[in-house]
């Protein structure tokens, strides 16, 4: 048993610290909201340290095979714990200045990165099951955490509604599985369905509905209809949250069950990734270039790049994952400085988000200005930016694999994208100026900001640094 | 397709819904052959917790309603998880206790919270 708790400790300290942070915020009430801040930074820190110490252990299964604690799943963690840091980070300064500081809103994000942390160990369907339903509760919350805010609550229901359609698909899809193979661990799901010649129509419809359901997690077309609303309409704080972590979280499941045990049915499987690329990308490219609001626009860039790093899954193997795992983390690294850019936009007090409130940054603030023109360069892939490298990575693993078609295709829909992206570069840049932005100081906004910057540019100097690093995470699961 | 023996662990289902249905039809049968009808409108309308059964979907009703129900339903599944892990303590041990001493901390920590934030307060 202290086996079992001790490989799960990272999950077991954010908890604890979880439940220590709201006794204080039961006792101090509204005053406690920087203290509480604080606290959580310190939970996340711990949290890291203590994975940062368990990363080179041997991979093991605990809790009668439920949970399964190896690098990858050590890997992913870190990286959300840093994704869920910057989320906290970044919602500092907004809530201070609108006067809506409160204890809870840590507190939720940490038991959300509880659910997400076991989403990424998840080894059984009932564990996936519990821990996506734990971030998504707590992402609920959230998002519908706007004060008296009628668009934040609409955002709220919009994401409670579909996100209980997608877990009932995917039960559904979980439930016909077992209905065909007899089990909920991913270790006898795989030997029984590699024991099958031609999978029958159960087992063909428990793996669509399974990823139906994590497509809406990862917001991939045709799934992605709440993402555009629900990320306009939830206080920009939490829609930082919300395109950071949870996408980490749910590409880890993601890899877990198709390179576990759905690896039997790749034939099946890769058609049904291939769609879902497709249409994220082209859908997001068409989409994308219509968008006036700034949050809006980066909810299309989510659906577009989750269709790029799809393209990793769809090539297969240990280097097809590493790549989307790499294309992934350069995704977090820019979009959690693109979203402190956004933060920032205020006037007069009033939080803008429009792509024209940005006109002419440049002149006014032209760090701000220069550091989200790098950012959105990287995201349109051009060179030498982490994003060129994210997406050559991805389109060479395609091309070793002769899936010439679909790297082209994806290349195109890149072309037509980087048309959103260098428009707010045009805007920054060459437009005339808008009244200036209020200058209000907030320290941890500028350093997420300059590690997401510099980490983007930094990358020129050792591009082959990061793909290692994906590989040696992915290798247990080969 | 699936062997009769399997299917003979599911008898006590079977018999407990035999015996479930044989008992609704028995007290409705009963109450509507004997008891004496004298039907007014109040009687006849369906109860539905202390509001009018149909009526327009928007109408407003205090959110600390909601808040009760929810307290509610919160502890009466603790209730039912306690139950059976009472009848099963002798089964699942020292560390069948201690689960149910976390799950019952966690639950006591949340009381705590929304006693201490005022949620129970009606005034």
């Amino acid at each position: 048993m202290s086996t079992a708790l001790a490989a799960i400790a990272p999950e077991l300290t954010l908890a604890v610290m979880a439940l220590v942070l709201l006794l204080l915020a039961a006792v101090r009430g509204q005053a406690a909201a920087r203290p509480v801040l604080r606290g959580g930074a310190v939970a996340l820190a711990l949290v890291f340290a203590v994975l940062g110490a368990t990363a080179g252990a041997p991979a093991q299964s605990v809790f009668g095979d439920m949970v399964v604690v190896d690098v990858f799943a050590t890997a992913l963690k870190m990286a959300l714990v840093l994704a869920l840091m910057a989320a906290l980070a970044l919602s500092a300064a907004p809530m201070r200045l609108d006067n809506i500081a409160r204890p809870e809103y840590p507190i939720v994000t940490l038991l959300a990165g509880v659910g997400m942390m076991g989403m990424v160990s998840a080894q059984h369907f009932l564990a996936l099951y519990v821990a996506m339903e734990m971030q998504a509760l707590a992402l609920y919350i959230l998002v519908s955490s706007g004060a008296s805010s009628a668009r934040s609550a609409e955002a709220g229901v919009k994401y409670v509604l579909l996100g209980a359609l997608a877990s009932a698909l995917m039960l559904f899809g979980m439930a016909l599985l077992y209905g065909a193979t007899g089990a909920l661990d991913y270790v006898t799901i795989r030997t029984v369905l590699e024991g099958v010649d031609a999978p029958g129509l159960t087992v063909g419809a428990g793996l669509a509905f399974l990823l139906a359901g994590m497509a809406f997690k990862i917001s991939a077309t045709p799934f992605h209809m709440w993402t555009p609303d629900v990320y306009a309409g939830a206080p920009t704080r939490v829609t930082t949250l919300l395109a950071l972590a949870p996408k980490i979280a749910a590409a880890g499941a993601l890899a877990r069950l198709l390179f576990g045990p759905l690896e039997p049915l790749a034939a099946q499987w890769v058609p049904i990734l291939v769609v879902l690329s497709v249409a994220s990308m082209s859908w997001a490219a068409l989409a994308g270039v219509v968008q006036g609001d700034l949050k809006r626009l980066m909810a299309y860039s989510t659906i577009g790049n989750m269709g790029y790093m799809l393209l990793g899954f769809i090539a297969g193997g240990a280097d097809g994952l590493a790549a989307a795992l790499f294309y992934l983390l350069v995704y977090v690294l820019s979009v959690a400085g693109v979203f402190a850019v956004i933060l920032a936009m205020r006037r007069d007090g009033r939080v803008v988000t429009e792509i024209v409130e940005l006109s002419g940054l440049a002149r006014s603030r032209p760090l701000l200005a220069a550091g989200m023109a790098a950012l959105m360069l990287s995201l349109a892939g051009v060179p030498p930016l982490a994003g060129f490298f994210a997406k050559f990575v991805v389109f060479k693993v395609l091309i070793d694999q002769g899936m010439w078609l679909l790297a082209v295709y994806g290349l195109l829909t890149t072309v037509v994208a980087a048309y959103y992206y260098i428009k707010v570069v045009k805007v920054l840049y060459f437009d005339i100026p808008a009244e200036p932005l209020d200058r209000a100081p907030a320290r941890a906004r500028a350093a997420v900001l300059a590690v997401s910057v510099l980490g983007v540019v930094a990358l020129l100097l050792a591009p082959g640094l990061g793909l290692d690093v994906a590989r040696v995470a992915v290798a247990p699961l080969f | 397709m699936a062997d009769p023996a399997l299917l003979a662990t599911y008898l006590p289902v079977l018999i407990l819904l035999l015996i479930a249905g044989g008992m609704a039809v028995w007290m409705i049968g009963f109450s509507l052959v004997l008891a004496p009808h004298r039907p007014d409108p109040a009687k006849t309308s369906a109860y539905e917790c202390g509001f009018p059964a149909f009526e327009g979907t928007r109408g407003r009703f205090d959110v600390r309603f909601y808040l009760v129900t929810l307290l509610f339903i919160l502890f009466d599944l603790e209730i039912a998880f306690l139950f059976p892990w009472a009848v099963a303590l002798r089964d699942i041990g020292a560390f069948g206790f201690w689960s149910m001493a976390v799950f019952l901390a966690v639950l006591t920590i949340g009381f705590a919270y929304e006693w201490a934030r005022g949620a129970l307060e009606w005034e």
